[in-house]
């Protein structure tokens, strides 16, 4: 990055710092690397020049000991450090590993901080392995939803899809050192692929676009070739690090395929390319395509972000491998043989509601005549001249993202409600068909797009990993 | 004996924007001259979500409160909730020096100051700082040690913070109708003026107002508040849970709720249906009795226990907390009684438990709690700092009460 467009890379606890460290050898990388810990004696032994250290006064120099709490607190104690360090960037990359009490407690004290200053925040987390126990995930699923809400972007890695990339004969320090070193390799390379100029080109806006609706983070592969199977070769590198949870397609929310091309690669071969991600991805159509051209080589690298839908339940620890919808219908609808004329069709409401970013409203299969719609409009829409009188001690987070345009989808929620008659209730007077009168009919449905009524354009009320907007009869199943 | 003094209390709550104008008698009793009240808009969990609505809920409120009372309100006490409240305890200690060991007013001083500071993040702003009991050496519970012998003065403090920048949002908003903010008050410490008197206190009583959009509560145990804090669940997500799990619209969720929720779940009997006739060309609404209150019955419970779960342990193991005091919209639910005696085991008061004072009707209203409260707080507040204003500031004051 340029002068015009500095950048910081913040890399926060143990896990942070040793992924920096292997980046700490790529170009202009030295000098926006900040190491910051609590603990004095792994801050000194860090490769990373510029140190902060977070709460001295608490804990005089030791860890967090697992305490979010603790790191939080040491955090909000150093924040003027925090501050300096991230002053005037535009674009803070915030690294750190989710589950311990440095990287969860400090990370959502720091986006705070990023955001408050105007920066695109990119968080990059790693997800902790399953066997470090359940607390942790916890704690990292609660995190990960504070910084998704924080964060324009949020890359995503989790350990336990890592364990493909791992050489099984290795020790483990060969493991862990193989991990940081592929997510450095990623990290480094979004900023060059930001600065070039290509003649498709990938800007901040478009990353943030990826992740508009502020439910998915982002996973993110990288793949390289050269010469003639170059196309194969770039596939396989994507498939390869591409950490996709199992049962991904239908969570696919957003991709952009970033390609460095050499000279003298022809236009089929990138068309074979795109075809191939979007097999790979399950068919997804939307695909936002950057290119760039690197005359001086022949070879083909190729960088691929997916935003993927989640929910934040610990309780399906761990989040990315959400593989049941967590939600079965309330009531299990048994129609009973024919007993009266009336059809064994729903009559009141029983369709989902739907809730997507889209500018026209999505018709059901067979939508009837009964119908309306709610529009929501963005928050940010406020009367402007009230918004000037009152804008700065406004909600921080509203519109500060400098390059990225205004959310301009217009939440459109529709409801339809099946045709009815008036016999129709009229025959439902006893007890039995009732249940067949009110299902919340979810079936099919993940719970990710799931509705929270009321509350779906505020933000989330998160406690012990369940989300408290929805009934709490739907979370217990 | 004191001339008679009007005070207005403000309460920009999730549901509705309520102004109550209160007459403080010399001898103390409290009269509601009026009462300006319009739903609220724009205003979620208890937090300012739209500024221009809210300006405009607060100045209709107002208008409305100043025909019905007859006066001109110039200055309002404020009440704030939202999820971003918390309460802590600090507790200070002051170990006398080797050749001092009579306390004095200096020490005392000393070792609150010590207890009122505590780190907290240059966002946060601080509403109260309440100052419990002193105790010395092992010695609890001492209002005024002053004069004994000890080595060590503790003093537990109850400091009620929240994030500026929300805080300051209600602040402007008042001030842009045109009205001055005489105080901010957190909305439970407000209505816990009202409703628990010293006894109670002294007891060991939860007060829990639960709101359209947030359950606000406080704690005293021995006279001392020492937990206080915000949930951002309340009535609106009763009606939200109805509406989804019953797939109607919010409106007619919010009906059902009102007319024929009940939030003991098993009371009703099988089969039993209820019926709520459809708006517009919608068909009717039917639902089994026994699922609308088990939706009901649901999310009161949780609340009631994530209430629970944020006092500090064995609170009613211990038989800290003698009383359970219940105010606010949603305590209006039929059940909500029985369910909280479930839950937490203690004598549950409702609002027409409660000891009756000279004000008319709205006091028997727990919607009403938080700003007949802040009257009283305001009461509180005068009786404790003398006038200090000149006879130029009094003067003004006659006539800005018209």
């Amino acid at each position: 990055m340029d002068q015009e467009n500095p950048m910081r890379i913040l890399a926060i606890g143990g896990a942070g710092c040793s992924i920096v460290e292997k980046l700490i050898e790529e170009p202009n990388i030295k000098e926006q690397a900040y190491a910051l810990n609590l603990d004095a004696r792994l801050l000194n032994r860090s490769l990373i020049d510029r140190k902060i250290q977070l709460g001295a006064r608490l804990t005089r120099g030791l860890g967090s000991g697992g305490n979010a709490a603790i790191g939080t607190q040491a955090a909000l104690e150093s924040q003027d450090a925090i501050l300096r360090a991230i002053k005037g960037a535009e674009i803070v990359v915030m690294i750190s590993g989710l589950g311990g009490g440095t990287g969860s407690g400090v990370s959502s004290v720091v986006a705070q901080l990023a955001k408050e200053q105007g920066a695109f925040l990119v968080s990059v987390v790693t997800y902790p392995f399953l066997f470090e126990g359940k607390d942790r995930c916890f704690l990292a699923d609660e995190t990960l939803a504070e910084l998704r809400l924080l964060s324009d972007l949020v890359l995503c890695f989790d350990n336990n899809l890592m364990e493909k990339l791992i050489d099984d004969d290795g020790g483990v320090i060969n493991a862990f050192d193989h991990l940081n070193e592929s997510i450095a390799k990623i990290v480094s390379s979004i900023p060059s692929m930001l600065a070039s100029k290509g003649f498709l080109r990938i800007g901040l806006d478009d990353l943030k676009s990826l992740t508009v609706s502020g439910k998915s983070v982002c996973v993110v592969g990288n793949g390289e070739g050269c010469e003639s199977a170059r196309v194969s070769d770039v596939v396989e590198g994507l498939k390869k690090t591409l950490l996709l949870p199992e049962n991904f397609e239908n969570l696919v929310e957003g991709a952009l395929l970033s390609i460095e091309i050499g000279s003298d690669v022809t236009v089929s071969e990138v068309e074979d390319l795109v075809n191939q991600v979007r097999s790979l991805l399950g068919d997804f159509s939307d695909i936002k395509i950057g290119l760039t051209v690197n005359a001086a080589s022949s070879s083909m690298k190729a960088m691929c972000f997916v935003s993927i839908k989640l929910l934040p339940t610990a309780q399906e620890a761990p989040v990315l491998r959400q593989t049941t919808p967590i939600l079965t219908p309330v009531e299990e609808v048994s129609i009973p043989p024919v007993q009266t004329s009336v059809k064994p069709q729903e009559s009141i409401v029983t369709s989902p509601i739907v809730t997507k970013p889209v500018a026209d409203p999505i018709c059901l299969p067979g939508a009837p005549s009964n119908e309306f719609f709610v529009t929501t409009e963005p928050a940010d829409d406020a009367d402007d001249e009230i918004e000037d009188s009152v804008d700065d001690s406004f909600e921080l987070f509203d519109d500060i993202a400098p390059e990225a345009p205004k959310n301009e989808v217009r939440f459109v929620e529709k409801r339809v409600i099946e045709p009815e008659t008036e016999e129709v209730i009229q025959e439902f007077t006893s007890s039995e068909k009732i249940d067949d009168l009110h299902r919340y009919s979810n079936d099919s449905e993940n719970a990710h797009t799931l509705d929270r009524g009321k509350f779906s354009s505020s933000r989330r009320l998160i406690v012990d990993g369940q989300d408290l907007d929805l009934p709490p009869a739907l979370r217990k199943s | 004996m004191a001339k008679a003094k009007i005070h207005v209390g403000l309460e920009i709550g999730t549901s509705t924007t309520r102004l109550v104008v209160g007459e403080v008698a010399g001898d103390g009793s409290i009269t509601i001259l009026g009462v300006g009240e319009v739903p609220s808009s724009g205003v979620l969990r208890g937090e300012i979500e739209d500024a221009a609505a809210v300006i405009q809920n607060v100045f209709d409120a107002w208008e409305l409160a100043q025909e019905n009372a007859d006066v001109d309100i110039q200055t309002v006490f404020l009440s704030v909730t939202g999820e971003h409240i918390k309460g802590e305890n600090n507790r200070g200690t002051f170990r006398l020096p080797p050749d001092e060991n009579i306390i004095s007013h200096d020490h005392m001083e000393e070792v609150l100051e010590i207890a009122r500071d505590i780190p907290l993040s240059n966002d946060q702003f601080v509403l109260h700082r309440v100052p419990g009991l002193y105790s010395l050496d092992d010695q609890q519970n001492l209002t005024n040690p002053s004069g004994l012998t000890g080595r060590t003065l503790d003093i537990d403090c109850h400091i009620i913070h929240g994030i500026k920048s929300r805080i300051t949002n209600s602040f402007r908003c008042v001030r842009e109708v045109p009205l001055d903010i005489s105080d901010v008050v957190f909305a439970p410490i407000a209505a816990a003026q009202f409703l628990l008197n010293r006894h109670a206190k002294q007891a060991g009583a939860l007060l829990i107002d639960i709101g359209g959009g947030t359950t606000d509560y406080v704690l005293y145990v021995e006279g001392q508040l020492v937990a206080s804090g915000c949930i951002g669940l309340g009535g609106d997500h009763i009606s939200n849970d109805i509406a989804l799990m019953l797939g109607i619209p919010w409106e007619q969720a919010e009906l059902l709720k009102k007319m024929q929720g009940d939030a003991n779940g098993h009371r009703s009997k099988g089969g039993e249906v209820v019926r709520l006739k459809g708006t517009g060309n919608m068909p009717d609404i039917v639902v089994e009795r026994s699922k609308l209150n088990e939706i009901i019955h649901d999310r009161l419970d949780e609340i009631l226990h994530l209430v629970k779960s944020r006092l500090p342990e064995d609170t009613f193991r211990r038989r800290l907390c003698k009383a359970v005091y219940l105010c606010g919209g949603t305590s209006l639910m039929r059940g909500i009684g029985d369910l909280a005696l479930n839950i937490y085991g203690v004598a549950i008061n409702m609002l027409s438990d409660v000891e009756e004072s000279e004000v008319p009707r709205y006091i028997e209203d727990p919607r009403y709690c938080t700003t007949i409260g802040l009257i009283r707080y305001a009461q509180i507040l005068e009786t404790e700092l003398p006038d200090k204003r000149g006879l130029l500031g009094r003067m003004k004051s006659w006539f800005s009460r018209g």
